[in-house]
């Protein structure tokens, strides 16, 4: 992992300026090196190529005209064979040749010329068989001056240079003369030091080396040059010889049979064009060195007005607003400086709007509160004068319930009592018919019927008065529980059986049935007013509402204790049931189903209302239409204290 | 920026090529044996370009430097100073004893490794010296002629001896005359000639002939034996020439015309070899130097051989002597290789006979 490491602007300004350099001059150094290495190599090989052409043709020229002395000697032989031919010979050989010797066409030697100047060696040479001397058998074969390349004399034992001419008579004339003499004719236009060549022989052999260096004594044979030269193939412009590179250039001598390879230090072995590279890197190096003394000063130049940019860029970072703006040089340093004062002009305005637009919001925000505050007010207002109206509704409801106890109470009474007088009025008849026949004797059986009557009727007014007693004293009960909340204990069966009595007129004008089984062992500690009257209305809804279009039913209510705290009362009916559209809405105040005939609304409110606020229990609902309903009270043994309030007085919306 | 520069300098320098490992060849490249050098040198050069074709030993190449000894002793020195002054580690030469003679001390004193693939000189054998040796020495080869022409009933033999190697061609004689002498009832005379003087060739077979031999036997070169014979034939068609094993070059052929045919000598390797090795070897130095190899190309390829073994178990000149010595038996061209402990070895020989201008294996 690499962190890029954080440089000062001058550092990397510097490092950038002298990188710059450096790749600049390695770049155009490297394309000038490479333009004029080309240039060079190119100049180097029309050079080797010239000279190895010239050294050919010259030494073509030159051993052209040794050829033509042979063959005047040759004919001046021919044409004076009865001459001093050894003197003549002599004359022929001297400065020239290392060996002159004349062949009879029966290959024996006839004649010779030593450099040696050996007059016996010279003489026992003739006889000498050069039949298989090859230089000889190559002329013959050729019909034509032939030259050997480098050979070994047959006669000194010499490594030299051999021409065989043969003659028209069928004789030949055999000459040899050093390698050296060969060098000496290209040593006489080398025209600069570096250029080299070789004479190569068909063999491969080295005729000729100017350079001097021991090159003759291999066999250049297998070097790629000289087989491109021997074949004429494309012939390579480079050749490695011995670690060192040339260019080269191979010309072939028909002629000769000879190869003449030119060939100039390639590369950095040139001392021409070390010279070049030596200065071009001398260039180089002076061009970094001034330029690394150079860059600081450049750096500092490009660095001020940045360092200047910075300082302002803090400034208005800091929130202050820069005094002066200099100028520099440089134009987009000085755009960037216009830019910088626009932009801390700009900061400046916002600020100002920002702050305008703050303090508008504020008082924007207060009038949205005072305005909320009256919606709110008003809403209060409202929200007591709806609790007031229905506190009004609840309390006429209250009345109508009464006038409606009222009612039954005077109709029960009314039997007792009509029944009462109906014995009265008997009585007081039978007393009329008896008091009219007291004159009358008695008869004992008439006396009997009458008291028998008087007894009835005194027994069947005793018991109805008796019975109106009892039913006055219960309203009596009653009333005084509804009208004032009041605890007591009290058995729950005897509470439900009051209830059940002044609900009686109610249930003799239905066809409905009320069934009561409930243990006489359970009692709560409660408001038996408050539960009675919930009693009494969820009894006189399933009246109303249950039954609807039906001929009979049956209420039941049942009590058990859920635990020892509780007790649950159910109230079921067999009747119509409700859908759940009316079960969802059915505790809910003013909403009922015999709207217009009768029905406040209020009634199952009420007890909801009363069931969980003053007897601290729950009031649950299950029906299904066509299944019948089920209300089930539970509520606590022991009522609350908390919230022993009359019925309605605490009530609120909700 | 500093290594900038010096990446530039050694791109500039680049010459990332192994240094290679120079080897010597001294041999006589101009005089009357001149063909023997040219042979040997050939014969080094193929087998070095066989070795860097194939990667060279160990990576390294071999660069050969050529120095002629022109034959002469003193020349042969100066050549083995010159060598080492390039750094070879190691020097394949001279073909002639009397060169070898000359090098010798040099040798010894610069303590350069020489195999020399011809000479066979006895002053050489059982020595332990710097220079290793191909060839057999003239003992055995005087020995073997010894018993062949005595054999052959040869009793009388007049012998011409090479002024100019003596070292080989007394060394030789004496050789012969003990080996032909133990056989009994048999005369050897003997005539010292020197090609470099005045005397000519002439006199020499002259005196050669005076005794009337069973045989002339000719210590010499390839073209003193030439010479020597063209003269005798000019004198006598008629008694047998024996050439010694040094004049059995094909440069002999060439230059003894028909005088030469007859003429019998002992050759150290097998001309008509038929093994795959020596048919490509024979091809490939045709192919190169548009000639045929002979008895010293054979040999020097095979010091070749050696040498190149020995320098790729180290390439260190120091240790290079103990590893010439040390090298397991080497399948040379035509024969095994292995030096004894004085750094000799051994070499076959094949009596030919030239016929038509050629040499035939008897």
């Amino acid at each position: 992992m690499s962190l890029v490491r954080e440089l000062r602007l001058r550092t990397s300004v510097v490092l950038l300026q002298f990188s710059t350099i450096i790749i600049t001059l390695a770049v155009v150094g490297t394309a000038l090196l490479t333009y004029v290495i080309t240039e060079f190599s190119r100049d180097n090989l029309l050079y080797a190529t010239r000279a190895s052409e010239t050294m050919a043709k010259r030494v073509e020229d030159f051993l052209e005209s040794l050829t033509l002395d042979v063959l005047l000697i040759g004919k001046h032989y021919e044409t004076h064979p009865t001459a001093d031919i050894s003197t003549f010979l002599e004359a022929a050989r001297r400065k020239r040749f290392s060996a002159i010797f004349i062949v009879g066409s029966d290959d024996i030697l006839k004649v010779a010329s030593l450099s040696s100047g050996n007059k016996a060696r010279e003489a026992e040479l003739g006889g000498v068989d050069l039949s298989s001397y090859p230089l000889l058998s190559d002329a013959r074969a050729a019909s034509r001056p032939t030259w050997s390349g480098k050979h070994i004399s047959a006669i000194t034992g010499d490594v030299t240079v051999g021409l065989a001419v043969p003659l028209t008579s069928g004789e030949a004339v055999i000459v040899e003369f050093p390698l050296k003499t060969i060098v000496e004719v290209g040593n006489v236009f080398r025209e600069k030091g570096h250029l080299d060549y070789w004479v190569i022989d068909s063999k491969g052999e080295v005729v000729a080396d100017t350079s001097g260096v021991r090159t003759q004594l291999m066999n250049l044979s297998s070097l790629e040059i000289v087989q491109a030269g021997f074949t004429g193939a494309e012939q390579p412009t480079l050749m490695n010889f011995r670690g060192q590179n040339y260019t080269v250039s191979a010309t072939y001598s028909e002629q000769l049979g000879w190869l003449f390879v030119g060939r100039v230090p390639a590369g950095l072995a040139n001392p021409d064009l070390r010279e070049i590279l030596y200065t071009v890197l001398a260039f180089a190096l002076g061009t970094a060195v001034f330029g690394l003394l150079l860059a600081p000063i450049w750096a500092r130049r490009i660095t001020k007005p940045v360092g200047t940019l910075t300082e302002l860029a803090s400034q208005i970072t800091a929130g202050q607003r820069p005094v002066r703006w200099p100028r520099g040089a440089i134009r987009e340093f000085n755009t960037l400086i216009d830019d910088l004062k626009a932009m801390s002009d700009a900061i400046s305005k916002r600020e100002v709007e920002l702050r305008d637009l703050n303090e508008g919001l504020e008082s924007r925000v207060e009038e949205r509160t005072r305005e909320l505050i009256r919606i709110n007010d008003d809403l209060k207002t409202a929200m007591d004068e709806i609790q007031q109206a229905r506190d009004g509704l609840i309390q006429s409801e209250k009345t109508a319930a009464l006038g409606r106890m009222v009612a039954g109470i005077s109709h029960e009474l009314n039997t007792p009592l009509g029944n009462g007088r109906m014995a009265v009025s008997t009585l007081a008849a039978r007393l009329e018919t008896f008091r009219e026949r007291v004159n009358d004797p008695v008869d004992k059986k008439d006396l009997d019927k009458f008291l028998e009557t008087v007894g009835m009727s005194v027994e069947i007014a005793e018991n109805n008065l008796v019975r109106a007693g009892n039913l006055v004293r219960s309203f009596k009960e009653i009333s005084a529980d509804r009208t004032a909340s009041r605890r007591r204990k009290v058995i729950l069966k005897e509470l439900l059986d009051e209830v059940t009595l002044t609900l009686t007129p109610t249930l003799k004008r239905s066809p409905v049935t009320l069934e009561v089984d409930v243990p006489g062992t359970i009692w709560v500690d409660s408001y038996p007013g408050e539960l009675g009257q919930v009693i009494t209305n969820l009894v006189e809804n399933a009246i109303v509402h249950a039954f609807h279009g039906r001929e009979s039913g049956r209420i039941a209510i049942t009590a058990g204790h859920t635990s020892e705290d509780f007790v649950t009362i159910d109230l079921s009916d067999d009747g119509n049931g409700m859908t759940p559209d009316v079960i969802r809405k059915a505790f809910d105040p003013f909403f009922t189903t015999a709207l217009g005939k009768g029905g406040t609304g209020l009634g199952l409110y009420i007890v909801h209302r009363t069931v969980e606020t003053v007897l601290g229990g729950t009031v649950t609902l299950k029906s299904k239409v066509g299944k019948g309903t089920v209300f089930q009270l539970k509520i606590p043994v022991q009522a609350p204290e908390a919230g022993n309030t009359p019925f309605g007085e605490n009530m609120k919306v909700t | 920026m500093r290594s900038f520069a010096l990446a530039a300098l050694a791109v500039l320098a680049a010459c990332g090529d192994p240094e290679p490992i120079k080897v010597g060849i001294i041999v006589g490249l101009t005089g009357r044996s001149a063909d023997l050098g040219e042979a040997s040198r050939n014969a080094v050069q193929l087998a070095a370009d066989e070795v860097n074709q194939s990667g060279g030993i160990n990576g390294r190449p071999i660069s050969l430097i050529a120095l002629d000894d022109e034959g002469k002793p003193e020349a042969a020195a100066a050549a083995v100073r010159r060598a080492h002054e390039e750094g070879v580690v190691a020097i394949i030469g001279p073909n002639l004893s009397s060169t070898t003679t000359g090098m010798l001390p040099e040798i010894n004193r610069l303590e350069v490794i020489t195999i020399s693939p011809t000479a066979s000189s006895l002053d050489f054998v059982d020595i332990d010296d710097f220079l290793f040796r191909i060839n057999w020495s003239t003992r055995e080869n005087a020995t073997i002629y010894a018993k062949h022409y005595h054999n052959m009933g040869i009793r009388n033999v007049a012998a011409a001896i090479d002024a100019n190697n003596r070292a080989f061609s007394e060394s030789w004689l004496n050789e012969f005359k003990s080996a032909f002498e133990a056989l009994g009832d048999v005369t050897v005379v003997s005539d010292l000639f020197d090609a470099n003087s005045d005397q000519g060739y002439s006199s020499t077979a002259r005196k050669l002939l005076e005794s009337q031999p069973d045989a002339v036997l000719l210590i010499a070169n390839s073209v003193d034996t030439a010479q020597i014979t063209q003269q005798i034939r000019k004198l006598d068609k008629q008694t047998l020439i024996v050439a010694a094993e040094w004049a059995a070059s094909e440069r002999l052929l060439q230059l003894g015309g028909k005088a030469i045919e007859g003429i019998e000598m002992v050759q150290s390797y097998d001309r008509n070899n038929q093994s795959e090795r020596y048919l490509d070897f024979k091809s490939a130095y045709f192919e190169r130097f548009k000639r045929l190899p002979g008895y010293a190309s054979v040999a020097s390829y095979d010091a070749a051989l050696m040498l190149f073994a020995a320098l790729r178990k180290d390439d260190d000149p120091k240790t290079l002597k103990k590893n010439l010595i040390g090298l397991p038996v080497i399948d040379g061209l035509q024969q095994p290789l292995k030096f004894n402990k004085y750094g000799d070895a051994e070499r076959r020989a094949f009596f030919v006979t030239v016929q038509d201008g050629s040499f035939v294996q008897q």
